[in-house]
């Protein structure tokens, strides 16, 4: 790594611990677009910090792309504002639109979108030339960046002779070469085979922390959303359901549309019996109205006899705990179907007439047909109103 | 990093959305006075009479006047005949060519499928010399060979005859620019269907008959269309083969009523109109069928298989090879041949070879000037054609303007009208507008009809190419800084190269051939080799426009090669 690339690209702290402290770099104000009579994208705002690692998350048509699009510059939103820092980049009641060329932003799309008729180096060296960089300075510039993500000696390639891999460090070395202050990243993943999935994650990963430019990430794949981002904002019809960090997201899901779409989650109906201390206890209509405790509560103001749902992941239900028959949060079931995953069982669990799915750990003794009793610890349990 | 200027917060963006909005309002505009202007004119110029003081009005004395001349309802039924005729003969015989070169295991398919392509290519006027020295009635070498065994008198072969111009259409371009169509939609088809059939107990002509062709319906549908459509527009072969037997068709007819002493544009402007209108109806019916798109697709797991031809390969081999050779290799062999002959087709003569032809014809500035002329016309319509068209195309594929549809319309438009109208369109606005007037008779007048008549084919082959292009090509040359002008220069044009150069090598080669829609618009001074060629069939003068037929095939040969050779060159880099 040279002095030119590393000078500006080492920040102060690890990025993302804490964002709080961090200014502001990209700012949506209120993003609306419409394709059509559809509405793609619904009064949006976001806040970006710098040196962040950005995540937009939904299932396919919620607006992520279209956002991303419209920070780029692909798009124009039909109402709101975008600034970078405090420039305004587009309004379209003030008639402001700063074209895609202008606005400073590295992008690596979904198909990677690699030149058929350029060489690894002309592609790379591309954005210098666009912006009249002298020829000795893009030499220089495009042998670092290439060495930057590993293409060092391959210049010459044509790029329709590159593998996958090989693609996506072209799109990303061209994104980076200019030094922008932004890196946008369009389902930068979902071209690759899982193994290679998984490595390009983490050369990734490291990578922003080397660089720490700001990146702004669309994917619907929640594994790479948590495992990669500082702080993830979850898109659902236009209009964000959740931002923050991964954990908070996973741990403590504010809308029962992001607790279903980031990792499983079993729901149960039930009814509120009264409040005890921070607990909640519930009746399982369905589960022969066996009554537990419930640690959280997402019911705004619980109400003996309200009808609610109960949530639980399965990694937290406990299969046969010995020492925990004192507990009152349990259930009695029959093992209907044990998958073995390599790295645990996933088993069915047949409960009256209800099945429920728990993990279990790989050095348990199961198998199909066997009687268990399954633990719902109280802090892993929560509340929902229906 | 880069500094970020307080400057670059431009409100100006609004203005270029209009700049380039204003752009394609100009390329609209441009458009519809090349193509519209010309057909409107011709329109309004058939209700126009002049009243024997000089005075103009508006009435229908063109219109009943045409009728009652004689010779315009023959040359319309004559069209009409003419046209059915090739098509029952050489529709059979495409499907079955196109059938057996990409579904069966002829011998030899790359060899045959190459010799088709040479004679669509091909311009029809050196090809019909050839026949005329081997079917002429009095001294053409069928015939004489035929006499000369049989021991008769005269040879029973004439092509100045209606079935000489039927046999003139066969040769020329009536079956090979079927088979060209009509093979890509064959090779697309999956075997699997037919395969199925097979497996159903049905032998492979069952297959054929019950599978394939119903298949293929629709992709036949069209390309009969287009064939009807381009047999309308013939115009060279009934101008060279018609007049000695008084056989008109309507282009030709036109054609004459132009030249008469006293031309009759009235009449010539409703008889293009009339067969406009006629064909109206197909161009509906094939803008229907192709916007239903119902043809088979190629499906991901596509594969096609061959059908064994067992012992019927070679008579199969042997008929479409023969076919090849006698639409290409014959007929040119003997037009040279027939530039070096002292007189086209005398053998028994004292001196049979002579090189006077050459001679005389390499020194006379007529044709130097005409030679002039094509390269001239040819390769500046080849270069303003890539130009034009990729833009045509772009905006019609890419860009977000609303009357891109009428864009799409206007460049659909000259395929389906017949170049001799077109020129006489070309002729009323080029004579009738003040502005337009100083350039008759110029070279620029002949560019310009050229450009109009290779729109449709140019704007689609670049158009079926960028549709393949996917956007975030263009968008990554956005995002990493490249302006729209530079984005259409530095990442459009080269991807598109190999699409642009078969564009460029189509437009010229058609420049360079083309006839019919200069015909009206050509004077002694802009010329070219094409219609040199043709003024001598017509006058008789077989030898020297033997001469300047192998001078259009010598260029256009030349150019077909050389794009060729560029291609491959340019083609390592973009193949992937």
């Amino acid at each position: 790594m040279s002095g030119a690339l590393s000078k500006p690209m080492i920040r102060d702290g690890e990025p993302g611990a804490q964002s709080s402290g961090k200014k502001d770099i990209l700012r949506l104000e209120g993003i609306s677009k419409y394709f059509g009579r559809t509405k793609a994208v619904d009064d949006l705002s976001l806040t970006i910090k710098e040196g962040e690692v950005f995540t937009l998350l939904g299932p396919s048509g919620c607006g992520k792309t279209t956002t991303l699009r419209q920070i780029a510059g692909l798009e124009q939103p039909n109402a709101g504002k975008i600034y970078f820092r405090d420039r305004l980049l587009v309004s379209p009641a003030e008639n402001i639109n700063i074209p895609p060329h202008k606005r400073q932003m590295g992008m690596v799309f979904q198909s990677y979108a690699i030149w058929p008729h350029l060489t690894i180096f002309e592609t790379v060296a591309y954005p210098l030339k666009a912006r009249n960089v002298p020829a000795s300075e893009i030499r220089r510039r495009v042998k670092e960046t290439l060495e930057l993500v590993g293409l060092q000696g391959m210049e010459d390639r044509p790029g329709p002779m590159l593998s996958g891999g090989q693609q996506q460090r072209v799109a990303v070395a061209r994104a980076l070469v200019y030094e922008p202050e932004i890196l946008l990243l369009d389902e930068p993943f979902s071209n690759l085979d899982v193994k290679l999935r998984e490595q390009m994650r983490v050369e990734l990963k490291l990578l922003q922390r080397r660089v720490g430019v700001t990146v702004i990430l669309v994917t619907h794949d929640q594994l790479e959303a948590l495992s990669l981002s500082d702080r993830i904002a979850v898109m659902n019809l236009g209009k964000t359901e959740q931002v923050g960090a991964p954990k908070e997201l996973y741990e403590k899901p504010k809308t029962a549309f992001v607790r279903d779409f980031i990792g499983k989650c079993i729901t149960l109906p039930a009814e509120i019996e009264g409040v005890d201390g921070g607990l909640v206890r519930v009746t399982l209509r369905a589960m022969a109205g066996v009554s537990w405790k419930a640690g959280n509560s997402c019911v705004s103001q619980p109400t003996k006899g309200q009808k609610v749902t109960i949530a639980i992941r399965p990694e937290d239900i406990a299969v046969n705990v010995p020492g925990s028959e004192g507990d009152q949060n349990y259930l009695e079931g029959e093992i209907d179907a044990l998958l073995f995953m390599g790295d645990r069982f996933e088993c069915h669990v047949k409960i009256g007439e209800e099945a429920i799915l728990v993990y279990a750990p790989r050095d348990r003794q199961l198998e199909e047909g066997m009687k268990v009793r399954l633990h719902f610890a109280p802090e892993v349990l929560s509340v929902w109103p229906l | 990093m880069a500094a970020i200027d307080e400057k670059d917060r431009e409100p100006i963006h609004r203005l270029k959305i209009e700049a380039s909005t204003i752009f394609y309002t100009l390329l609209l505009a441009v458009l519809g006075v090349l193509v519209i202007y010309p057909l409107a004119l011709l329109v309004i110029n058939s209700f126009v009479i002049t009243l024997p003081n000089g005075q103009e009005r508006i009435g229908l004395g063109n219109w009943v006047m045409a009728w009652s001349q004689p010779g315009i309802v023959r040359a319309l039924v004559n069209t009409l005949n003419r046209t059915v005729v090739v098509m029952l003969i050489t529709f059979p015989i495409s499907i079955l060519f196109a059938w057996l070169l990409t579904r069966t295991d002829i011998p030899g398919r790359a060899f045959l499928d190459f010799f088709m392509w040479v004679a669509f290519f091909l311009p029809s006027l050196p090809v019909l010399m050839g026949w005329i020295l081997l079917m002429d009635p009095d001294y053409g070498l069928c015939n004489q060979a035929i006499a000369g065994l049989f021991g008769l008198k005269k040879g029973p072969l004439n092509i100045y005859t209606f079935w000489g111009v039927v046999w003139a259409h066969v040769v020329t371009r009536g079956v090979a620019a079927k088979y060209i169509f009509l093979s890509a939609a064959f090779r697309n088809l999956d075997s699997s269907l037919e395969e199925a059939s097979r497996i159903a107990g049905r032998n492979q002509l069952g297959t054929l008959l019950r599978i394939i062709v119903p298949i293929m319906t629709p992709a036949i549908l069209i390309t009969l269309i287009i064939s009807v459509v381009h047999s309308l527009q013939s115009f060279e072969i009934e101008r060279v083969l018609g007049p000695p037997i008084n056989f008109y068709v309507y282009s030709t007819k036109v054609y004459q009523l132009i030249q008469e002493e006293k031309a009759q544009y009235g009449a010539a402007t409703v008889m293009s109109i009339a067969v406009l209108l006629t064909m109206l109806p197909f161009i509906l019916w094939q803008q229907y069928l192709n916007a239903k798109r119902s043809y088979t697709t190629v499906t991901s797991h596509f594969k096609a298989t061959v059908t064994r031809l067992g012992i019927m390969r070679w008579p199969a081999f042997i008929f479409v090879c023969g076919f090849c050779l006698t639409v290409t290799v014959v007929p040119i062999t003997f037009m040279i041949m027939g530039s070096f002959m002292n007189l086209f087709g005398f053998f028994n003569i004292e001196q049979v070879w002579t090189l006077d032809h050459w001679r005389r014809v390499l020194t006379d500035p007529i044709l130097i000037k005409s030679l002039l002329n094509t390269i001239k016309l040819a390769g500046s319509a080849c270069l303003l054609g890539m130009l034009w068209y990729a833009i045509l195309a772009y905006v019609s594929v890419r860009s977000k303007y609303r009357a891109r549809g009428v864009i799409d319309f206007f460049t659909w438009l000259p395929a389906v009208v017949p170049g001799i109208i077109l020129g006489l369109g070309l002729l009323w606005m080029f004579l009738g507008t003040p502005f337009f007037r100083p350039l008759y008779g110029t070279i620029y007048i002949l560019i310009i009809a050229v450009l109009i008549g290779s729109t449709t084919t140019g704007v689609q082959l670049i158009k079926s190419n960028m549709v393949q292009l996917g956007n975030e090509l263009e968008e990554a040359s956005a995002v990493a800084g490249g302006s729209l002008p530079y984005t259409f220069r530095r990442i459009i044009m080269p991807i598109l190269a190999p699409a642009l150069l078969s564009v460029g090598t189509l437009t010229f080669i058609h420049a360079a051939k083309d006839v019919a829609t200069i015909a009206m618009l050509v004077t002694g001074e802009n010329r070219p080799l094409a219609m040199l060629q043709l003024d001598y069939m017509v006058d008789g003068n077989y030898e020297s426009a033997a001469i300047a037929g192998s001078f259009i095939i010598l260029l256009t040969i030349g150019v077909a090669g050389l794009a060729k050779l560029v291609g491959k060159r340019v083609g390592i880099r973009i193949q992937s």
